[in-house]
């Protein structure tokens, strides 16, 4: 599958309407969105801000690159060696081995080394002097565009309290005046909070591990719209996880709920996502929303049509 | 910052947990102590609104400390090269280096806040205006022309955004030190103390959107 090439305009992306009731696939515009809403419908996305996530410094000789898992003060980070986004993140050589207390300079600072883990020496929790990030850090990377991107094109337009490693990017076609349309026609939409995390980091054991704990927060006032709703559309993977997990007990603090095809959705009926292919770290969560069999013929489906895959790619809406 | 400082302690009084921002890191830690000092919430993101890169941080370090954002008020100002000079006086460069303080910077930072706002349903952007932005005093070219955008920033703002409650301030003379740089030879003891100013600006802050409100203070 086609990945898009460069930031897209928000509105300019397809969507394939996914009908788990009628195993229909229809060929859809972001425009077309709020005429699939209505009275009962709630829409729930991830405010989170993208961080400046990655931050290139050197330990003597030696080339790091540190990719944020989630917000600062949580100091975790996956650390990849010399290179830049434009390698396979499969190519590049390992960082040098680091233990507590090395020290990566970077730009206006030092990132002090304060735990390595015992299994997975690349991921490690680092002390960030405050502020750090927005100086010596950009956003992460994508190697399928054809350029690099800026902080401000790796947002959503509600964008609020920077706690993402990588853009909840499912949200880009819920601009202001698409949510106004949703709302015109009686549909809700409401926030949560969630610290999306990386989407891969180059090393099959650590993805294997993905998604790590991630912090979340589910206000009481959508929680409580998420009661009172017919339909509940989670927009974005990150969505689920922060609803699901909040079904079960956790509204606010590290979730490590795992979602997969035997995961029961108490909280979500339908979901807008990306495009996602058979394989992906997200495919295992999507077979929690629809079977296997609907979800291929899905994937079948897009590519035929010449959907464009990743963030700022194409989606699915499976209802 | 003497309106923001008087705003800072007037609104964590009301119960806001409050983010400063100043170019001044002294003068903003010394108003966030005076809030704490208080009982209240306050936290200082030094930063400069006229400086472009500054706006993802400002807006992000704001939101991760104090919550989202429900109200923004753009108090900070440049009056340009003092003393004040006529348009035949002031360079290109000058009148752009206003502009991007008291106009472009406002405008980055409100894109950036009003888009979580619309999607609470809720909040509120306050522009600090000015009589220069409707009288065009001799001398006060740059400052004024960048005042009287604001205005209609807020007015149009205010059309496409129903959401959001927009509105332009005049807060009237007072006693700063911005005034002290227009007006060396002003009577300090005739001016408005900031503080009284702050409380009657915060007063304003339900009227309705797109409106432009004067201070009596």
């Amino acid at each position: 599958m086609t990945a898009a090439a460069w930031p897209r305009p928000a509105l300019s992306g397809r969507i394939l309407h996914v009908d788990r009731g009628t195993g229909a696939l229809d060929d859809l515009g972001a425009t077309d969105l709020p005429a699939l809403f209505g009275p009962g419908d709630l829409l729930v996305v991830n405010d989170a801000a993208t961080l400046p996530a990655s931050i290139v410094g050197t330990v003597g000789e030696a080339v790091v690159e540190v990719r944020f898992t989630g917000p600062i003060d949580e100091g975790q980070a996956v650390l990849f060696g010399a290179g830049s986004w434009r390698d396979d993140t499969d190519v590049r050589p390992p960082p040098p081995a680091l233990r507590k207390g090395d020290v990566i300079a970077v730009d206006g600072g030092a990132l002090v080394v304060a735990d390595v883990d015992r299994a997975h020496p690349r991921l490690v929790r680092l002390e960030v002097p405050a502020g750090i990030v927005w100086s010596a850090g950009r956003p992460i990377q994508y190697r399928y565009l054809a350029r690099d991107v800026g902080l401000d094109e790796v947002q959503t337009p509600y964008a609020s309290r920077p706690w993402a490693a990588e853009m909840p990017s499912a949200g880009r076609p819920l601009t202001a005046r698409v949510i106004a349309a949703i709302r015109d026609r009686g549909g809700r939409v409401m926030s949560i909070t969630h610290a999306a995390g990386l989407s891969a980091t180059g090393d099959p054991a650590l993805d294997a591990l993905l998604p790590f704990p991630e912090r979340t927060e589910v206000p009481q006032e959508t929680w409580d719209a998420v009661t009172e709703a017919e339909r509940v559309v989670a927009v974005g993977t990150s969505v689920v996880r922060a609803l699901e997990s909040a079904a079960r007990g956790v509204r606010s603090g590290p979730t490590t709920l795992r979602i997969g095809p035997d995961t029961p959705l108490l909280a979500v009926d339908a979901l807008l996502t990306n495009v996602h292919a058979p394989g992906e770290p997200h495919w295992q969560l999507l077979r929690a929303v629809a079977s296997e069999a609907l979800l291929r013929r899905a994937h079948r489906c897009a590519v035929a049509r010449g959907y464009l895959a990743h963030e700022f790619g194409d989606h699915f809406l499976i209802t | 910052m003497g309106l923001g400082r008087a705003l800072m302690v007037r609104l964590a009084a009301d119960g806001w947990a409050v983010a400063g921002v100043a170019r001044g890191a002294e003068a903003l830690a010394r108003a966030v102590a005076e809030v704490v000092r208080g009982g209240g919430v306050a936290t200082a993101i030094p930063g400069d609104v006229g400086r472009a890169d500054d706006a993802a941080r400002i807006a992000g370090e704001a939101a991760a400390r104090v919550g989202p954002i429900d109200l923004v008020i753009h108090a900070a100002s440049t009056l340009g090269p003092v003393p004040l000079r006529p348009l035949l006086e002031t360079e290109t460069r000058e009148l752009a280096e206003v502009l991007e303080t008291n106009l472009m910077g406002p405008f980055r930072l409100t894109r950036l806040l009003v888009g979580p706002m619309v999607l609470r349903g809720r909040g509120t952007v306050v522009f600090a205006s000015s009589d220069a932005a409707v009288e065009p005093y001799a001398t006060w070219g740059a400052y004024g022309v960048s005042k009287a955008a604001l205005d209609h920033l807020a007015r149009i703002w205010a059309r496409e955004v129903p959401e959001v409650r927009f509105l332009a301030i005049d807060p009237t003379d007072m006693d700063t030190a911005m005034h002290a740089a227009a007006v060396p030879d002003a009577d300090r003891a005739a001016l408005a103390r900031p503080e009284v100013i702050a409380e009657a600006m915060v007063s304003m802050l339900h009227a309705d959107s797109g409106s432009r409100l004067v201070v009596r203070p």
